[in-house]
């Protein structure tokens, strides 16, 4: 893998964007099989190969970014696999499957084509804050130029078709990243989640499905790909994020009314275990992380950048870690490691 | 009895519509057919959508011996890994996957983007369901401004 994957992370790390203090990200993905192959789970070794020989060739072809860069999954290491999915480049499943495979990614990390994952194509896009009408503009006219050069599965009555009957029609998966800890120190995230599932919608964790919430981030996406337009899909997703958005804030400013002391505790005392540790692991990082990241978002802490903070729940990852040191280390030295790096970060 | 507006398919939905004059006027309509109509009958819509799912669910009796000639998928199988082969297993398990469509998704016709190498005449008609989904949305909305200007650019795009 080369080096601009090693030191900088992506752009949806930074930050910024509307509503950054609660949305992490937005990120929305389409999925794509072409004409004439077929779908994975039936595709031998060798028509996947051509498959992805084919992807690989017109995705360079179609110049849907600046500075694409492709790499070969079946041939890269697990370290550099995993790297990619700690940072939402690509899936869990893409990183542990097998034959021919790869993904193509921009220079900024925003955005990402995965091929043969579950569907011969799954385009995504990803950026910080709350902009998925932006997001969606964007990665359609990405899609219309890939359409360009590939010949895509698609039916009059079905749209365009899916390996799995959950993403048929228009294809789409529109999720947006929230970082809710005043909704989860106050134990009222569950009535939100019931509300959100009523309206078709899911809740996931961090790296996406089947994986546990950690550090207070969940992602809210639609379930719905078929019946309905991708504007309608997006509009669901936008107003029932705003409703989150909305109850997080009164939350937290309730916090800092009625229980300021313990707020002020839990975050200085948060601040002050990461910048003095010297043994973390994982889980540890990403709570104490949560606190310190909503108490730079209220004002509380004044000379840390939030941009710094959402990097540190990335880089303090296994992987990160490791292609940090150069090497595989076990994970007694990856706790060593990772509160080294966090005290040099936080420190300076 | 068979559909009266395609005169091919087996009616299963009766229709009773109120005439501008107050006259009741019956219609006999096959599933697909009464899914076009549904548009216009906005109120009995859901209503009767409802009815068809409810009648559609359950395990289906015949089909699960079925296997697709192109990738060799059958039904069972799919039940187990949740995946499908090929594009064609839409159109050869059409009877098991369009229930667990009505069930799992929000109707069974596509009205969203469509590729820009698809043939002139496919755009057209997807356009017409994009712009049918749109005047659903309107009247569900009560937005009758707009559902008429909706309903106008259908006649029109029929017409042409």
């Amino acid at each position: 893998m080369t080096g601009q994957n090693q030191t900088k992370t992506g752009e949806w790390l930074r930050g910024e964007g509307p509503e950054n203090d609660i949305v992490i990200s937005s990120r929305i993905r389409l999925a794509r099989n072409i004409a004439g192959f077929l779908f994975l789970y039936k595709a031998s070794i060798d028509e996947r190969k051509r498959v992805n020989d084919l992807l690989s060739e017109n995705i360079r072809k179609a110049d849907v970014a600046k500075d694409m860069m492709y790499y070969n999954l079946e041939s890269a290491n697990i370290i550099d696999r995993t790297l990619l999915v700690e940072r939402h480049l690509i899936s869990k499943e893409h990183a542990e499957a097998q034959g021919p495979r790869g993904v193509a990614i921009g220079r900024d990390e925003a955005l990402s084509i995965m091929v043969n994952e579950e569907d011969h194509l799954r385009i995504q896009i990803l950026q910080s804050g709350f902009i998925l009408r932006e997001l969606w503009q964007r990665v359609s006219e990405i899609d219309d130029k890939l359409s360009a050069h590939i010949d895509y599965a698609f039916h009059p009555q079905y749209g365009y078709l899916t390996a799995c009957p959950t993403n048929v029609g228009t294809g789409i998966r529109v999720s947006v990243m929230l970082h809710l800890p005043a909704l989860e120190w106050t134990k009222q995230l569950r009535k939100v989640f019931k509300a959100v599932s009523k309206m078709n919608l899911a809740v996931r964790g961090l790296y996406g499905e089947g994986t546990q919430a950690s550090g207070d981030f969940y992602q809210v996406s639609n379930q719905i790909s078929l019946g309905k337009t991708e504007e309608e899909i997006i509009s669901t997703v936008e107003s029932v994020v705003k409703q989150i958005i909305r109850y997080e804030r009164q939350v937290r400013q309730a916090l800092l009314t009625d229980s300021r002391s313990n707020l002020e505790d839990r975050v200085w005392r948060a601040y002050g275990m990461l910048k003095n540790c010297r043994i973390i692991s994982s889980e540890e990082t990403m709570d104490l992380l949560s606190s310190v990241r909503m108490g730079v978002n209220l004002g509380l802490i004044e000379d840390l950048n939030i941009g710094t903070v959402n990097e540190l729940f990335i880089e303090t990852q296994p992987a990160h870690l490791q292609k940090r040191e150069g090497r595989e280390i076990d994970t007694a030295q990856r706790d060593k490691a990772r509160a080294q790096l966090i005290r040099t970060r936080l420190c300076n | 009895m068979v559909c009266q507006v395609c005169n091919k398919k087996k009616a299963t939905v009766r229709v009773n519509e109120i005439q501008q004059d107050g006259s009741h006027k019956q219609i006999h309509l096959c599933d697909e057919c009464a899914k076009q109509y549904g548009v216009s009958l906005k109120f009995s819509f859901n209503e009767l959508l409802g009815n068809l799912i409810g009648s559609q669910l359950g395990e289906p009796k015949k089909g699960s011996k079925l296997k697709c000639p192109n990738c060799g998928l059958t039904y069972e199988e799919f039940k187990n890994v949740g995946r499908l082969g090929c594009a064609k297993d839409y159109e050869v398990f059409k009877r098991n996957l369009d229930p667990l469509l009505e069930k799992i998704q929000s109707g069974l016709q596509h009205v969203g983007k469509v590729p820009t190498n698809i043939g002139e005449r496919m755009h057209r008609q997807q356009e017409l369901n994009r712009l049918m989904r749109e005047l659903e949305v309107a009247v569900n909305r009560e937005e009758y401004e707009k559902a008429a200007e909706l309903r106008d650019a259908i006649h029109k795009m029929r017409e042409e």
